[in-house]
């Protein structure tokens, strides 16, 4: 080991060139890495989504997610299959860990479900987006200023122009479209004429599927030239479908008109969107690839809108109210914000201690090669740039080594030169700092090592928490591997090349400042050592009482920029009802908050493509922001989100729930539950999960700090439920089918397609609009059958209005009911455990029904499980490393007194900021782990140096600790200040990493106290023994 | 499959509690350990223990205080629902409540409207909100929402399945600027008269009164068709010659019969005057005068027999006086209307009794009416009612009565069957066209009519709201008659002075049912 220094500074001219080498290659890198806000927490998840545009809640659960969640059973790697199945629409979710290959999957999920037998007329399932929960990077809206133009018109537009043109940009998975009308030829049947021209539904839908198609007729061949034969029998307009022929009689043809309608109108709508409180437009979302650079795809997106929207009509106007690249701007900022300060600060405090401006740029030299050593590993490992990665460093810790390594080569030559009394020859130089090198290098690559090492049980981690921090641990590990690398094998050739031949002998006046102070405690210190101990010792339980109080959070929540509010309404409301009062509540908004509002718009039930099944009754209010520089009436987000909530609290008959767009859907994409605290019921019967349910929710409702409990919407969506008769229709001799055609017709039924050019649209039969708007008329609809009788609908049917499931979910093939709760004014993790104690005690389940725990808290008991794993690992690894590193077990056990005496920081530091324990701060107690040995490991080096060298042990120790006053005080405070700015950051996403730095903070204050002063004390109050002895 | 599933699920869920378990406090974990290292950990185990003897007391007093409350005086009746007894319970029985069943205080002013003392009525006089009113009634004021508990909607929507109609609940609003924001929209009634209409459906068919089958007596071959499908014809005109051998037959027979009689009648004549003058006996004078009166009768007999094959007087005379006795025979139209069907063809063979046309009068038209089992009531014969048609058929509405109404139910369609007439002017309404009739009726006509939208159902019942004051508002129960497409009638339950919601009355709704939203959650 001490050979490396030599060996270096021999090859000096190789080294630096491989440095140089590798300083070119990050350059280049820098611009190839990917950027995003935030690390990617979603799980590999597929989505299965099929469309029956009519059928009920129960009908697809049986019919389409029953028969899909069968066939995707047992494929690999799966972890979670959940469901959803809500009017028109089933969707299932499938979970896969980790390590499975996203594509791969979708394979297999493919292959499987190609072979489900659905019902005929339903379309196909489709798998969802290949896009994560930060995949949903732009909003646009198309709206007109012509009023005559139609929003059936608008989503053509976007659905047949604008959609092509922006899924061309690369890296889009998809593009989406919400709300306005999607085109629909509809013949509209009146019964009476059926009964008229005594014709059945079965025999309209029948004529319009056979008069609908092209066919192929090969090809002729004649004389050596091939004709092909087409034959074309397509209805193509409106008047086409009229004329077609149903049947002839005595020779007049009955025509479609002659007993239906044909017009062009609209799917049956499952969302709609309304902006600015304008109204309705037709929304556009755009899903960045998963694994893309969402900054490069939010930019193309962007252009690609500005080209298209030249080739729209003059009155249509596609506005972009939300994109990715103002998030990722802010947080860039965020991170260049702590970057840059913490460099500075770093630098200013190297020149303040080192006293040597030459020693100073030589260490802050590290900063910028470290960053490259982390972007070239990131880019390996494709870890996108963000908050949390390179956002995350801290140039303190970093130049940790170098500082040791230049300072020791500093007092070196300066020491020689003292002696010599003369400017140095380049020989003796070398000799010094080989000789100086040897000294330090142990500790500097132990130590450094550690730190490194402590960050590797990080890597561990599992779900949400190690996609925030893995990145985090890989950008470290690799900048402190370049540190250490630089340090190693670089420092001692720039401190060769570099630092001043002729140095001032005198010291900087903060080292003499410092150096007097501790020359006057130390011996203090060591006389009062009883009492010191005493204080460390009540210090010590004091800190583990606090951190026992210590509030627990899973991960602090990420400030966006962007409000969502997702609002909910009475199950059953319409869409016409809901847009509504959504544009009264845009309106609302913009009167009250003109000056902070960019843009609010409103997103009800699903798109096109259903990312995220929400009913009608769902409402997602978005808003973004206007520059924080032009607000009035609100200073931060948090302020301006509660005076909104101020605004909107009184309105009636909607509950809101405050969040934001990136969180709110990875909420949704994890968990499914928006909620601290989610609750599942397992169970097969409905109305039983229901009270079962209830009487959850009323032992939560007791428990100090519950607030919001509440129960998910599953029933009360009003529902015509018309029965057949059995015996009636037996008697009659008429197929149920002919009765439930009627029924199907209340709705649409699907008969064909409809070519406008390249466009196509469906064709659907369906009644009336007086056989749909009023129950009576329905009931008495006539019913023409085939054998002529003309019977009323109620008099084969029971018509009945009721209450039926508005959404059933299912996890892992089982129905399932979820209690939803946040909890206020108290740590999650105590309500959960005293929550969970009631339940238990209080309620008691049926047979085959399971009560289980889930929400944000689910991770947080999962990221502690981990933690009860890693930690120990991480201090049994410090240990063995400085087990080998010392080969002393006592020395080891000295310096282990570092760790607990940096937690009483820790700790302490987040309680006076109010700040509750974290996953983001256990990974900061983590790393303070290995930042508190590594001074002590320093101190102790030296003290056996100088033993070696046959001090006593009490001079040994207390010239030890003086000469390394200096590195000690300097790693602390550069590894402090390194943090300072991340800790004290308002920006965007500082959240994360605010419980991070200040854990670090406290800990290094408190462990240099230790360094400096109690393990001395220690090393002679109890070393003395060991060597009477 | 599914029993793989199942155990899936359960060793999912016995692996999470065995975690669930182990992990309960990650921090003492991880302080153990560091303390371990340094310390003895029996000072931690005290304080550990200490904590839980903490929790243990803290936990024991709260069961004693839950039993406390658990004894109840078992003679005295509980109500589960409410955890009160019965006979305190004021939401089962309101009539218990205070202010319904004592004696009204007569130096006290009463408020009608929401019965109770004028003094306490926080609705009209809302300066006196939270004095009174909520200590007097002490457990049974909603006090969040400040109306009576067992009228407070928001805490209690079940109480809509008991409220009979007329009844309501109360529905308190955040604040009162919550129903403007929200964009209520109120309307104070006016009693309007209204023609509820009832529409049936119906077919036109021929007035059946007016109807004819034109047939033929005689066998014969048609010889001339004088008129075709379509031709207006008047009474007796002649509509077709049949060439019939039995009336040439019948002719001859008469003519001869004629002749007969002229000859029997000459001998009678003859014999009588012989008789008279005693020249010829009694029996010769008697059998003449018998002959005679035979031949009499066969003219007449064969003169009717000419008759009953449609032939008049007049042509009968004729055939006299041109004493021809031609196989013609001319039908002739009974009335006056139009041909609509023909089976006439020149040469062709008719029976009798085959018909030869259909003759109709298209003056006036049937309506056969198909009226549903809940709509009888309201039809009655001589009603007058008002028949549409499809746009295509061109036709106005055409006024008309019920002439008659069936006295059996149809038992496949369950709908009764009914008549009305109608003018056919210019013969626009043709047999067999579908239609809609409504009824004209003046009998219901005092009622409510409101827009459609302003009626909420709630498990099955009809509700309105009524505005009470600016964050007060009443989900009423009401019954309902008719409705259109815009308006609906109400029958029962709204006063002409009530404040109706018009515009918002489902954000109400959602309102009163809050307590069933949930969270919004999409899984």
């Amino acid at each position: 080991m001490n050979k490396i220094i030599e060996f270096s500074l021999k090859n000096r001219i190789y080294i630096i060139l491989f440095f140089i080498i590798c300083f070119g290659y990050g350059v280049r890198t820098i611009f190839r890495i990917p950027v995003d806000a935030f690390p990617d927490t979603t799980p590999i998840q597929v989505q299965i989504n099929t469309v029956a545009p009519n059928l009920n809640p129960s009908e697809i659960e049986q019919q389409i997610t029953l028969p899909i969640e069968l066939s995707i059973s047992g494929l690999p790697g799966l972890i979670n299959v959940r469901s959803i199945s809500k009017f028109g629409l089933s969707q299932i979710v499938v979970t896969f860990n980790d390590e499975t290959d996203i594509y791969n999957s979708r394979q297999f999920i493919s292959e499987r479900i190609g072979s489900v037998e659905l019902p005929a007329d339903i379309d196909r399932p489709k798998l969802g987006p290949i896009s994560t929960g930060l995949g949903e990077v732009f909003h646009y809206i198309i709206r007109s200023t012509n009023p005559e133009r139609t929003l059936d018109e608008l989503r053509t537009l976007h659905d047949w122009v604008i959609k092509p043109e922006l899924s061309k940009v690369p890296g889009v998975a998809e593009v989406n479209s919400w709300g306005g009308y999607v085109r629909q030829y509809q013949v509209i049947v009146s019964p009476e004429s059926l009964v008229k021209h005594n014709l059945t539904l079965e025999s309209i839908f029948k004529s319009l599927e056979q008069n609908n198609h092209n066919v192929g007729g090969g090809r002729i061949v004649s004389a050596g030239q091939s004709l092909l034969v087409h034959g074309l029998g397509r209805v193509t307009t409106v008047k086409e479908i009229e004329n077609i022929t149903i049947k002839a009689h005595k020779g007049s043809p009955v025509r479609i008109k002659d007993v239906a309608e044909v017009a062009i109108g609209h799917e049956i709508r499952r969302g709609a969107v309304t902006a600015n409180g304008k109204g309705e437009v037709v929304m556009g979302l755009g899903f960045a690839l998963m694994g893309e650079n969402s900054k490069k795809v939010t930019q193309g997106l962007k252009e690609s809108l500005k080209n298209v929207r030249k080739s729209l009509p003059d009155d249509v106007m596609a506005e972009i109210v939300y994109d990715r690249t103002g998030l990722i701007q802010d947080v860039i900022k965020t991170v260049k914000h702590n970057l840059i300060y913490g460099a500075i600060l770093v630098i200013i405090v190297l020149f303040l201690i080192l006293y040597n401006y030459r020693a100073g740029l030589l260490v802050a030299m590290v900063i910028p090669f470290s960053m490259l050593f982390a972007i070239m590993g990131m880019h390996e490992l494709s870890i996108a740039a963000s908050l949390l990665s390179l956002g995350a460093i801290d140039f303190g810790i970093i130049v940790d080594g170098s500082v040791v390594m230049t300072e020791a080569n500093l007092r070196k030559l300066r020491e020689k030169q003292g002696l010599l009394k003369r400017t140095l020859t380049s020989t003796e130089r070398q000799q010094c700092i080989i000789e100086s090198g040897k000294g330090v290098i142990r500790p500097i690559i132990f130590g450094v090592g550690i730190i490194i090492l402590v960050f590797v049980p990080i890597l561990t981690l599992e779900g949400i928490e190690g996609k925030m921090f893995k990145p985090m641990a890989w950008t470290f590990i690799f900048a402190m591997a370049g540190a250490l690398g630089i340090a190693v094998f670089l420092s001692p050739i720039l401190s060769y090349y570099f630092l001043p031949g002729k140095i001032r002998i005198k010291e900087g006046f903060l080292e003499r400042w410092l150096r007097t102070g501790y020359d006057f405690l130390l011996p203090q210190v060591i006389r009062l050592k009883y009492v010191l101990f005493g204080t460390v010792l009540t210090l010590l339980f004091v800190s583990v009482f606090v951190g026992l109080r210590l509030g627990g959070e899973f991960i602090p929540r990420l400030n966006e920029g962007t409000i969502a509010i997702s609002t909910i309404r009475l199950a059953g409301v319409s869409i016409e009802e809901a847009v509504d009062y959504n544009s009264k509540i845009e309106r609302l908004l913009l009167e009250a908050f003109p000056d902070e509002i960019r843009h609010v718009w409103s997103r009800v039930g699903t798109a096109e493509v259903a990312t995220d099944p929400m009913g009608i009754e769902l409402t997602d209010v978005f808003i973004t922001l206007n520059p924080k520089g032009r607000w009035k009436l609100a200073k931060t987000q948090a302020q301006l989100a509660r005076s909104i909530d101020e605004k909107l609290s009184d309105l009636p008959g909607v509950n809101m729930v405050f969040t934001q767009p990136i969180e709110m859907r990875l909420n949704e994409m994890i968990s499914g539950i928006r909620s601290d605290i989610g609750i599942k019921i397992y169970g097969d019967n409905f109305e039983e999960l229901v009270s079962l349910s209830s009487k959850v929710q009323n032992t939560l409702m007791k428990i100090r700090g519950a607030s919001d409990v509440a129960a998910e919407q599953i029933t009360g969506q009003p529902t015509l439920k018309i029965k057949v008769h059995q015996d009636q229709i037996a008697r009659y001799g008429i197929p149920a089918r002919d009765v439930l055609d009627m029924v199907e017709s209340v709705g649409t039924r699907h008969v064909g397609d409809i070519f406008e050019g390249q466009r196509r649209f469906s064709l659907v039969v369906r009644l009336q609009d007086k056989h749909r708007t009023d129950i009576n008329t329905l009931a008495n609809t006539l019913i023409p059958t085939e054998h002529g009788h003309l019977l009323p609908l109620k008099k084969l049917a029971e018509i009945e209005e009721t209450d039926s499931p508005s959404t059933i979910n299912r996890e892992w093939g089982r129905r399932l009911i979820k209690i939803q709760c946040n909890v206020r004014e108290r740590d999650v993790a105590s309500f959960v455990q005293e929550a969970r104690h009631k339940i238990e005690n209080e309620i008691e389940l049926p047979e085959g029904y399971v009560i289980e725990w889930g929400g944000q808290f689910e991770h947080l008991e999962r990221s502690k499980t981990r933690f009860m794993i890693v930690v120990p690992i991480t201090l049994m690894l410090i240990f063995a490393m400085l087990c080998f590193s010392l080969k002393n077990l006592y020395d080891v056990l000295i310096i282990y007194t570092g760790i607990p005496f940096a937690f009483i920081g820790g700790i302490f530091a987040l309680l006076s900021r109010g700040l509750p324990f974290s996953v983001s701060a256990a990974i900061g107690f983590i790393a303070l782990s290995g930042i508190a040995v590594l001074n002590g490991q320093i101190l102790i080096s030296t003290i056996h140096n100088l033993k070696e060298e046959g001090l006593l042990l009490k001079d040994a120790v207390s010239t030890a600790a003086r000469q390394r006053l200096i590195p000690v005080i300097a790693t602390a405070v550069t590894d402090a200040v390194g943090f300072l700015p991340m800790a004290i950051s308002t920006g965007v996403g500082a959240e994360v990493q605010r419980p991070l730095a200040t854990v670090v903070i406290g800990g290094v204050i408190t462990s240099t106290i230790l360094t400096l002063f109690i393990l001395p004390t220690l090393y002679i109050t109890t070393g003395k023994q060991r060597f009477v002895s | 499959m599914r029993h793989v599933s199942h155990l899936i699920i359960y060793v999912y869920h016995l692996k999470k509690e065995i975690v669930m378990k182990k992990n309960s406090k990650f921090l003492i974990f991880n302080m153990i350990l560091l303390i371990v290292a340094f310390l003895s950990a029996s000072l931690l185990s005290q304080f550990k223990s200490e904590r839980a003897y903490a929790d243990q007391t803290e936990e024991t007093a709260l069961t004693k205080h839950q039993k406390g409350e658990d004894k109840q005086n078992p003679k005295r009746l509980w109500c589960n629902e409410h955890g009160v007894y019965e006979d305190e319970c004021y939401i089962c029985h309101p009539e218990l409540f205070p202010e319904g069943n004592t004696i009204r205080d007569p130096k006290r002013l009463w408020c009608n409207e929401h019965s109770v003392y004028e003094d306490e009525c926080f609705i009209c006089r809302p300066g006196l909100k939270s004095n009174k009113s909520e200590e007097q009634s002490a457990g049974l004021y909603c006090k969040e929402h400040e109306v009576f508990e067992s009228e407070c909607g928001i805490c209690h929507p079940e109480l809509s399945n008991s409220l009979s109609i007329g009844q309501g609940l109360k529905i308190r609003l955040e604040s009162p600027e919550s129903a403007v924001k929200a964009g209520i929209i109120t309307n104070v009634l006016s009693r309007g008269e209204t023609m509820p209409r009832f529409t049936v459906l119906s077919r036109v068919i021929y007035n059946q009164n007016r109807f004819a089958h034109i047939t033929s007596l005689a066998s014969g071959i048609f010889q001339k068709v004088l008129v075709d499908v379509g031709a207006f014809v008047s009474e007796d005109e002649v509509l077709v010659e049949i060439a019939s051998p039995d009336v040439a037959r019948i002719k001859a027979e008469y003519l001869t019969a004629l002749t007969n009689k002229k000859l029997k009648k000459l001998v009678f004549e003859r014999e009588e005057r012989l008789f008279n003058k005693k020249v010829a006996s009694q029996h010769e004078y008697q059998r003449a005068r018998a002959e005679y009166e035979i031949a009499k009768n066969n003219t007449n007999t064969t003169r009717q027999q000419l008759l009953n094959f449609g032939l008049s007087e007049d042509e009968i005379q004729e055939i006299e006086k041109t004493q021809t006795s031609t196989s013609v025979l001319p039908i002739r139209a009974s009335f006056s209307g139009t041909i609509v069907e023909r089976h006439a063809v020149v040469g062709e063979f008719v029976k009798p009794g085959n018909v030869i046309f259909s003759l109709v009068d298209l003056s006036t038209m049937w309506l056969e009416l198909s009226i549903p089992e809940n709509n009888l009531p309201f039809f009655k014969v001589g009603d007058k009612v008002e028949a549409s048609f499809n746009k295509e058929y061109g036709i106005n509405k055409i006024q008309g009565f019920i002439t008659w109404l069936a006295s059996n139910i149809d038992e496949e369609s369950r709908m009764l069957k009914g008549r009305a007439v109608v003018k056919n002017p210019g013969a626009f309404l043709k047999h067999g066209m579908f239609g809609e009739v409504q009824l004209l009726s003046q009998n219901y006509s005092k009622k409510i009519n409101v827009p459609a939208k302003s009626v909420q159902r709630l498990d099955g019942r009809n509700f309105v709201f009524i505005k009470l004051s600016d964050d007060l508002f009443e989900a009423r129960r009401v019954e309902t008659g008719e409705s259109d497409k815009e308006n609906i009638e109400i029958f029962k339950g709204l006063s002409p002075l009530d404040e109706l919601v018009v515009d918002g009355s489902f954000t109400l709704k959602s309102e009163l049912l809050k307590s069933k939203f949930g969270e919004g959650c999409a899984h």
